[in-house]
């Protein structure tokens, strides 16, 4: 399983509706030709799918949503790859200027090729499709009411802390700095 | 995961409540002020138990990481590495109470194998035993009554950072400082 951390300049609910536009994914996941809906039910969804990159894979995968929350996928159908799963993830920023995805990739080309290679390529798509979310949202234009409903950063109380203590002393000073204790003696001490 | 290549680990006692610790060790944007090596820390996003932050190192270089985070309050703080170059894979951080005031923290640190594996730098970060005490450090400068309690002598001078601003005691006289815009605005 390789991840990534995407950070998104737009509100949550957008990022989310932009993932689960399953057919507006041609306009933007890197290699996509095409991503057709076959069926749908609730926040699930099942797609036909082919991606041209590295090589054309075409399967068939299912996708479940927690709105606004996480979007899963993983593949139901196919011949290209073994296995081709994955999840998004989505945070607040803590800034509160956007949404921070987690992407998770995990594929199984069902073949010999040595795991550091499948992760390496995996790592690439992730970060690929990061960089291309990135670049689309900048050109959705953000509904007025999503954008106010940006969160502020929660605050969290602070606790009283020491920044600099001198005391004299019969042998001279001691300076206590953030946690760091010097002593300056005195003349003939 | 990459091929985890060694752990290292250490423990220490603090003199202080398990929540102390917590706070500090859940405080992404802290990091910098006593890590060693790390130069900036920003927590990026916060959800119930689990925390995303980006930390940048100096190992000289610099490199910049990202790490995912999972709390259990008061007892246990763990960080898996996502992307960069740092051959560390989780850095777990446990938290026991020790007795009225005290706590026991063990800190392991679990490696992968990456190409930096070999740079001496960058395998001697996050060293458990350093980690710890600076941690200790930091902790003392939120508990002024423990770090000196050997201290003899008259006090002439404290500063305190406080909600209500910085807190001047000069030789038992309390004086509350406040920014310079608030009070001339």
């Amino acid at each position: 399983m390789i991840k990534a951390v995407i950070n998104v300049p737009a509100p949550r609910q957008l990022v989310f509706s932009v993932l689960t536009d399953y057919p507006g994914y041609r306009n933007w996941v890197p290699g996509c030709q095409q991503c057709t809906v076959v069926s749908q039910s609730g926040h699930s969804a099942e797609t036909e799918i082919v991606v041209s990159s590295m090589k054309r894979i075409e399967m068939a995968l299912r996708f479940e949503a927690q709105p606004v929350q996480s979007l899963s996928f993983r593949m139901v159908k196919g011949k290209d790859v073994k296995a081709y799963s994955g999840t998004y993830r989505l945070m607040d920023a803590t800034d509160g200027k956007g949404t921070v995805v987690i992407a998770e990739l995990d594929i199984d080309v069902g073949m010999m090729v040595p795991r550091f290679m499948v992760d390496r390529i995996s790592k690439k798509m992730l970060d690929d499709t990061g960089a291309a979310l990135r670049k689309h949202m900048q050109s959705v234009r953000i509904p007025t009411a999503v954008a106010a409903a940006a969160p502020a950063r929660e605050s969290r109380p602070h606790r009283a802390r020491r920044l600099l203590r001198i005391t004299k002393t019969a042998a001279g000073y001691r300076i206590w700095l953030q946690g760091e204790t010097y002593v300056v003696k005195a003349p003939g001490a | 995961m990459g091929l985890i290549t060694n752990t290292r680990k250490a423990a220490m006692e603090f003199h202080c409540a398990p929540g102390l610790l917590y706070d500090v060790l859940t405080d992404y944007d802290g990091y910098a002020e006593w890590l060693p090596q790390v130069a900036q820390s920003k927590e990026l996003a916060r959800e119930g138990d689990l925390a995303i932050a980006e930390f940048e190192v100096t190992l000289p270089a610099k490199e910049r990481f990202v790490i995912e985070c999972v709390h259990t309050r008061n007892k246990m703080v763990l960080w898996r590495t996502i992307g960069g170059n740092i051959p560390i894979w989780q850095v777990e951080w446990t938290i026991t109470p020790a007795g009225e005031g005290r706590s026991n923290v063990s800190l392991v640190v679990t490696g992968k194998f990456q190409r930096t594996s070999f740079v001496p730098k960058y395998r001697k970060f996050l060293d458990p035993v350093k980690g710890l005490k600076a941690l200790q450090t930091q902790i003392s400068t939120f508990l002024p009554e423990i770090a000196v309690t050997d201290e003899e002598g008259e006090r002439i001078l404290e500063l305190t950072e406080t909600d209500q601003g910085v807190v001047c005691w000069i030789r038992g006289k309390k004086y509350v400082l406040k920014p310079e815009s608030e009070e001339n605005p």
